[in-house]
């Protein structure tokens, strides 16, 4: 049986099941934001303490939220927010083990294997912009609907678009090009 | 609401590269370790945990919100007692060598315990605080540790009305007013002098 969003939070809002109703949040999300949060780091265990670090946002918040977006579109928000914070405070280290890898791989991306297209294109996403990263993310990967994307990061759909576009353009040129 | 075809759709018109790379897989480097997802609960309630005991160090809520009127309040009950059992006039005579200042009234009192106090203050500093644990004189800031209170109102002797520093009683230094110098006590009274009413100069002289 599936709990609807607004039963979790019911349940959550009562001291004595606050818990358990956590819980249920967690078992319900944990992969989606995890996947999700994967994307903007590379390995397992930059990805687990993000997704712990959303989880403990959640739950110091939860009483504060108050329903103007969906429960989902809120916890995407923090993970996507804690993840850019995450990869900021890295970045000097990120930016030094970009640039080492890439030393000697210029080229075209004719004749490529997949895996190498796929490793481009993540360290293409990684010297992205943060909004646009975080556009790009969410519509790229996790193929979400704009109206909800205007939700997750509280920008308009236009802006999304022309930042989505934007982001694309940067992303196929890093491929093509490195 | 936007099917997933369309949203596939914008990104072939958009970079057909992009696309390929998509419809390929973008999950074959995500290596997620056996039984992960398992955990994630407890792992937070583990982190959760750890995260509250770092941060139990047992201050009430609102405590730095509510010190100085904490303070304050304690201070003024403390005045009111003081002054029930106070009788109203004192005299205190400060001997120096030939020199005698007779001094028998409250206010002037006070204003020399003030005067007092803070000269121990530049004198000794806070270290007097540090070091002494035993002034019975301040257990009624129940909750407040006599060094923190003491640190805080010593740091913040600007912020109190003198009525109400008066209402605390610092031992040492109200003992140690036959100590002070009449050069101290001249000293004093000439900066404050706009603060002695007729009153006072009567009495004094």
């Amino acid at each position: 049986m599936t709990i609807t969003d607004n039963e979790i939070l019911a349940k959550i809002k009562l001291p004595e099941e606050k818990e358990e109703g956590f819980r249920v949040l967690m078992s319900t999300y944990k992969k989606q934001l995890y996947y999700h949060i994967r994307r903007y780091v590379s390995n397992h265990e930059d990805a687990n303490d993000i997704l712990q670090n959303t989880f403990l946002k959640v739950w110091v918040s939860i009483e504060q939220f108050r329903g103007d977006s969906s429960l989902y579109s809120w916890l995407y928000r923090i993970a996507s927010n804690e993840s850019i914070t995450y990869i900021n405070k890295t970045k000097k280290r990120n930016e030094i083990g970009i640039e080492t890898q890439s030393i000697g791989e210029k080229g075209t991306a004719d004749g490529l294997h997949s895996n190498d297209l796929v490793e481009r294109l993540e360290k293409a996403i990684a010297i992205l912009p943060d909004k646009q990263k975080q556009v790009f993310i969410l519509r790229y990967y996790d193929e979400m609907p704009y109206e909800k994307m205007s939700e997750v990061l509280e920008t308009s759909i236009g802006a999304l678009k022309a930042s989505y576009f934007h982001a694309v353009k940067k992303v196929e040129q890093f491929v093509l090009t490195v | 609401m936007e099917k997933r075809k369309e949203i596939l759709n914008e990104l072939e018109e958009l970079s057909p590269i992009l696309f390929k790379i998509k419809a390929e897989g973008t999950d074959k480097n995500i290596v997620v370790p056996n039984g992960y997802f398992d955990s994630v609960e407890n792992q937070f309630l583990d982190r959760r945990m750890q995260v509250e005991n770092e941060i139990d160090i047992d201050i009430p809520t609102d405590y730095f919100d509510n010190i100085e009127s904490a303070v304050f309040a304690k201070i003024k009950e403390r005045e009111i007692e003081e002054e029930s059992k106070t009788p109203k006039r004192k005299i205190i005579n400060i001997s120096r060598g030939r020199e005698r200042v007779r001094l028998s009234f409250l206010p002037l009192l006070t204003k020399i315990a003030i005067a007092a106090t803070l000269f121990f203050f530049f004198i000794k500093g806070t270290d007097y605080f540090k070091s002494n644990q035993s002034i019975e004189e301040i257990d009624y800031l129940a909750s407040i540790s006599k060094t923190e209170a003491l640190n805080y109102i010593a740091a913040n002797t600007h912020e109190f009305e003198t009525e109400q520093l008066v209402g605390i009683e610092f031992t040492e230094e109200i003992k140690n007013v036959e100590e002070i110098t009449s050069e101290e006590l001249n000293s004093y009274l000439y900066e404050n002098i706009n603060e002695l009413n007729e009153e006072d100069f009567s009495e004094i002289f």
